[in-house]
C-alpha cells in the first residue's frame, strides 16, 4: 500500500462514503451508552476530514453540515450547533487540504491531534458540558486518541476505497 | 438556531432527525442484544423461579397497600366534595413503556422507550417508576420516543418540599445529581426532605416524589440556600417506566 493518495473521483466510491458515515455514527451511539468510551472522537467529522482530503472535487461542506444534524439529534443539543462545529473544520481543512496530502502518515496524525484540541475546546465552549473527574481525563485525552487512530483510519478507508475504484 | 432555540418551531424537524437516527441507534444496540440474548439462555431455572417467588410476594404487599390506598382516594374525593373544591386531583391514564435503552453523555442524558407517536405518545409526557418522577418526552418517532431526565444539565422541573410547602426549582446537573434552586435562606429545608412536583409548569401532574435533599448549605452573602438532592427514581437501571397523560387530553378513561 503506497503513501500517496490516488485519484479517485467521488461518483466511484459513493457508497463506500455513505457506509463509511453510517458506520461511523454507529460507532459514536457506543459512545453514549459507555461513558468511558467518551475518548472516541467524533468519527462522522474524521470521516469527512479524510473524505475532503481524498477526494479534491467536492467541498463537502453540505455533507459536513448534514452529518452535523445528525450530531445534533444523538446528543440532544441545539440543532445546527454541531453542524456549525463540522462546517468550521472541514472549512479550516479545506485551506489547506492540498499541503495536508503531502504530509507522512504520522505527521498528519499530529495535525488531526491539533484539529481536535481545537474542536475540543469549541466544543467545551458551546456545550460547557459537565465532566466528572473520571471523564474529564478521557474527554481532554480524545485530541491524543484521535491522532492515534488517524494513520489507521486513512490506511484502511484508502485501501478500500482503492479497490473499489479499481474494480 | 435561533428557531430552535427560541421555540419549539423546529421540533417536528426534530423528530425527523430523531426518526432517521432510530436505525443507527437499533444497530449499535445489536451487540447488547446479543449478549442479553446469550445471558437469558444460561440463566438458571433456579434463580427464576425464587425471583418469581419474591415477585409474587411483592404483588401481595402492593395489592393490600393499594386497597388501603383506593379508600383514601374514596375519602379524599368525598372530603373535598364537602370542601367544593372539586377538581383537584385530576386523574391521570397510565401506559406502560419499556426503556430501549440509556444514553448519557457530559452533554445530555436521555433514554428511550419503546412508546412512540403511533401509539399516542405526545411531547411534554411526564415519565414515571415505581419510585418518581424519571422525566419528560421530547422527541418521538413513530415507534419509540426519547425521555429527557431529570439529572439532563437542561431539565428543570418546578417542585415543593413536601414537608413544609416550599417552592424551588430542581436542576439537573448530570451524572445522576440535581440542585434545587431558588429557596430563600429563610426557609427551613432539612436533609432527608422528600421533593415532590408541584404542577407549576403545567407539563408534570402535581403530587409525584421527585427527589431527596442531600445536603443543604447555607452560603453567607447568597440570598439563596444552596441544596443538593439526588433523584428518587432509578435513573439508570428501571426496565418499565409509565407514560402520563392527561385524559382530559385523550378521553381514554
Amino acid at each position: 500500500m503506497s503513501d500517496k493518495y490516488q485519484e479517485i473521483e467521488l461518483h466511484q466510491v459513493r457508497w463506500l462514503v455513505i457506509s463509511s458515515y453510517l458506520v461511523g455514527i454507529i460507532f459514536n451511539v457506543f459512545s453514549l451508552r459507555e461513558n468511558l468510551l467518551i475518548i472516541l472522537p467524533p468519527l462522522g467529522l474524521l470521516l469527512v476530514l479524510f473524505w475532503s482530503v481524498q477526494l479534491l472535487r467536492n467541498t463537502h461542506l453540505i455533507t459536513a453540515f448534514l452529518i452535523g444534524l445528525l450530531y445534533d439529534g444523538l446528543y440532544q443539543t441545539l440543532l445546527g450547533s454541531h453542524s456549525l462545529l463540522f462546517v468550521l473544520m472541514t472549512f479550516i481543512m479545506l485551506r489547506m487540504r492540498l499541503r495536508f496530502r503531502s504530509y507522512r502518515l504520522w505527521q498528519q496524525g499530529v495535525v488531526i491531534g491539533f484539529y481536535m484540541l481545537f474542536y475540543q475546546l469549541m466544543h467545551h465552549f458551546f456545550f460547557s458540558p459537565a465532566l466528572t473527574e473520571q471523564t474529564a481525563l478521557l474527554y481532554w485525552l480524545m485530541p491524543v486518541f484521535s491522532a492515534f487512530i488517524w494513520p489507521g483510519l486513512v490506511l484502511l478507508m484508502r485501501g478500500l476505497s482503492n479497490r473499489i475504484s479499481t474494480l | 438556531m435561533a428557531s430552535d432555540y427560541y421555540g419549539q418551531y423546529m421540533g417536528s424537524f426534530r423528530n425527523v432527525i430523531t426518526t432517521t437516527l432510530e436505525p443507527f441507534e437499533r444497530a449499535a444496540d445489536l451487540p447488547i442484544q446479543l449478549h442479553h440474548w446469550y445471558m437469558q439462555g444460561v440463566t438458571d431455572i433456579a434463580l427464576l423461579e425464587s425471583e418469581l417467588l419474591q415477585v409474587k410476594t411483592e404483588n401481595l404487599m402492593l395489592k393490600v397497600r393499594l386497597q388501603r390506598l383506593d379508600s383514601t382516594e374514596l375519602e379524599l374525593d368525598r372530603l373535598q366534595r364537602l370542601l367544593g373544591t372539586t377538581g383537584r386531583m385530576t386523574t391521570q391514564s397510565l401506559r406502560v413503556a419499556s426503556v430501549l435503552y440509556y444514553s448519557s453523555s457530559p452533554i445530555s442524558q436521555y433514554l428511550t422507550i419503546n412508546k412512540g407517536s403511533m401509539d399516542g405518545v405526545k411531547t411534554n409526557q411526564a415519565i414515571i417508576d415505581a419510585y418518581g418522577v424519571l422525566g419528560q418526552v421530547i422527541s418521538l418517532t413513530p415507534v419509540s420516543s426519547r425521555v429527557l431526565l431529570i439529572t439532563d444539565p437542561d431539565h428543570q422541573l418546578p417542585v415543593r418540599v413536601q414537608r413544609t410547602g416550599q417552592r424551588g426549582i430542581l436542576t439537573g446537573l448530570g451524572h445522576d445529581r440535581l440542585n434545587l434552586d431558588f429557596v430563600p435562606l429563610s426557609s427551613r429545608v432539612e436533609v432527608g426532605d422528600i421533593l415532590v412536583t408541584s404542577g407549576l409548569g403545567g407539563v408534570f401532574p402535581p403530587g409525584y416524589p421527585a427527589a431527596e435533599v442531600t445536603s443543604v448549605i447555607q452560603n453567607p452573602g447568597m440570598s439563596y440556600l444552596t441544596i443538593k438532592a439526588k433523584p428518587l427514581s432509578d435513573i439508570n437501571s428501571s426496565y418499565e417506566v409509565l407514560v402520563l397523560s392527561n385524559s382530559r387530553d385523550n378521553n381514554e378513561r
